[in-house]
């Protein structure tokens, strides 16, 4: 069975005979390849390379093409500060300026750095048929808050309806986006709204609910699959993003797993995450990593469980630590060995 | 009197700003951290009481609600603003020296990082538990750090990061910070940020929640 049958099963509920594998990377794959994340996000052909480089290295069942939350922003008029090893940030808020949201357009499939991220896209399909693409989109409560600054937090209380109207239009945003990267020929869309986890579950039932339901609503008629991403400490909110129905919740660290794995089993959606990117994939050691991955898929089980990091992986991800998931993930006897032995004992096996 | 002070510390807890704010629903039309400021010191209560028996209590209780994930940003910067508006009065009572400050704390978002809601929400309970805060922005060198605590004596300092990547950078500002004033105090928290990291940079105190680095600031000057 390929990476994509794999993911659809796990998506479906189904148990899979070993669980799925998706590292994110974003800005790592130019890591790999050896260029600085700006260059690497400003190009389809650097993009390839370094989900390439990710395949060959880390033997995925899926992968994102572009991992970077700042694409639509930057079409939109967010003036963005470059980073050689992180994605940009946004600095400037168009809302919060001289801007109306009716001076906004839904952006185009050849604006700005959209159709590099088309592109490679395509490239990578006609390159990976079994491989599960994942195309992001930037959550629309994220996106609403590169537009308006943090004002955004004040005026869902100060003015709500002003909130809503911009939340209409990066949905519409979203709903796009996640179109040109179907049509490109990513299997899975994943709607990326790390913001949300800074609000409690009232705010987020008024003011995301109905919104982000409308892009699950719009991948599920198209017979796509959708993953909500949530990076941060969102424990609060599970419950109402599985409610808004996509087919997958992934979430960060700081949520415990079982936590999720049963909200989410029990509202019938597919779950996902939570490797440690610090501690572990950063900072750890492949034993540290190839330990914490099997408590990962200990919890996670065979059912519905997809295995992947909290968020994006940082750039300098050491790869060994990446190959030591991989190799964990494809190696049951492994898993039984890292599971029974004690870890003074693995050394000696010099993985 | 007592129970002015009282309203006024709801006021800051629930993020009224004012009569005409219709935030919170269940107190709209009331007067709020606007004017029962203004009433208080027009009653003659001294700005110090109004400061640590109304503002700081209000402000303790968002700290602790925020902790324990019973409010979340929206409602701390409603507070804040409410908290912000009650120190436009005060204001010359600090000026003047009639109203003290616990001691300062200076803060950034390290080099290379450019968010700040952390940063900010730490801040505005800081400077709402009775400190002076000197907010040196995002983006901040070791040596703009080294040069706030040289003008700044015996101030305390916090770093602040929200990523993997940035965060790595508060080993190399804590070591010019020490370097330069041996016996300073340097904080550091952010999303990423561990007390075992903080153990491995050599940094003094971490904490996983503004609250928590109140609690500490307070402990220092007890």
């Amino acid at each position: 069975m390929n990476g994509l049958e794999l993911i659809k099963k796990a998506f479906a509920l189904q148990e899979v005979e070993r669980v799925p594998w998706v590292p994110f990377v974003g800005v790592h794959g130019g890591f790999l390849t050896g260029v600085d994340a700006s260059t690497y996000l400003k190009s389809a052909d650097e993009i390839v390379k370094g989900i390439s480089k990710s395949v060959e290295e880390y033997n995925p069942d899926g992968i994102p093409v572009v991992f970077d939350l700042q694409v639509e922003a930057e079409v939109l008029g967010c003036e963005l500060r470059w980073s050689e090893t992180g994605p940009p940030a946004v600095v400037s808020h168009p809302l919060s300026e001289d801007k109306k949201i009716s001076d906004l357009e839904i952006p185009g499939v050849g604006d700005g750095r959209i159709a590099v991220c088309l592109d490679a896209t395509k490239q990578l399909r006609e390159k990976y048929p079994d491989l599960a693409l994942y195309g992001l989109i930037t959550g629309p409560f994220t996106l609403a808050l590169h537009l308006l600054g943090t004002d955004i937090f004040m005026k869902l209380f100060e003015a709500p309806e002003e909130v809503n109207e911009v939340m209409d239009f990066c949905t519409a945003v979203g709903q796009k986006m996640a179109e040109y990267y179907l049509d490109a020929g990513c299997d899975v869309i994943a709607m990326v709204d790390p913001m949300t986890s800074q609000i409690d579950p009232e705010t987020f039932e008024t003011f995301v609910t109905p919104f982000v339901s409308r892009i699950f609503e719009f991948v599920r008629e198209q017979g796509k699959l959708s993953s909500f991403f949530v990076c941060g400490h969102a424990q609060q909110n599970i419950e109402a993003i599985c409610n808004c129905r996509p087919d997958n919740v992934s979430i960060d660290e700081n949520i415990p797993l079982d936590f999720v794995k049963e909200i989410a089993l029990e509202k019938g959606i597919s779950f996902g995450g939570n490797l440690k990117l610090t501690v572990m994939l950063l900072m750890g050691t492949p034993d540290d990593c190839r330990e914490h991955a099997l408590e990962c898929l200990d919890l996670g089980g065979k059912t519905g469980f997809i295995l992947a990091p909290g968020c994006d992986l940082p750039c300098e991800t050491p790869p060994e630590n990446l190959k030591a998931v991989t190799g964990l993930v494809h190696d049951p006897y492994q898993q039984d060995v890292v599971r029974t032995l004690e870890k003074a004992e693995r050394i000696h096996f010099n993985w | 009197m007592s129970e002015l002070l009282s309203k006024i510390a709801e006021c800051i807890e629930f993020g009224k700003i004012n009569k005409a704010a219709p935030y919170p629903p269940n107190m709209k039309g009331q007067d709020g951290a606007d004017e029962l400021t203004r009433q208080a010191l027009d009653e003659g209560v001294s700005a110090q009481r109004i400061l640590t028996e109304g503002l700081m209590v209000g402000m303790e209780k968002v700290g602790i609600k925020f902790r324990e994930n019973k409010v979340f940003v929206p409602q701390v910067l409603m507070s804040a603003k409410a908290m912000s508006t009650a120190m436009i009065h005060l204001k010359p009572f600090f000026l003047s020296g009639e109203v003290k400050e616990k001691g300062t704390f200076i803060i950034g978002t390290v080099e290379g990082d450019l968010h700040d809601i952390g940063k900010n929400l730490v801040s505005m309970m800081v400077e709402g538990n009775g400190w002076k805060v000197v907010d040196l922005g995002t983006d901040v060198k070791a040596d703009q750090f080294v040069a706030a605590m040289k003008e700044h004596q015996n101030a305390f300092v916090g770093l602040s990061a929200l990523l993997t990547t940035t965060m790595v950078n508060m080993e190399k500002i804590t070591n010019a910070i020490k370097d330069a004033v041996p016996e300073a105090k340097v904080a550091v928290g952010g999303a990423p940020v561990t007390d075992s990291f903080r153990q491995k940079i050599g940094a003094d105190a971490y904490a996983p929640d503004p609250q928590g680095l109140v609690e500490y600031l307070n402990s220092q000057v007890a």
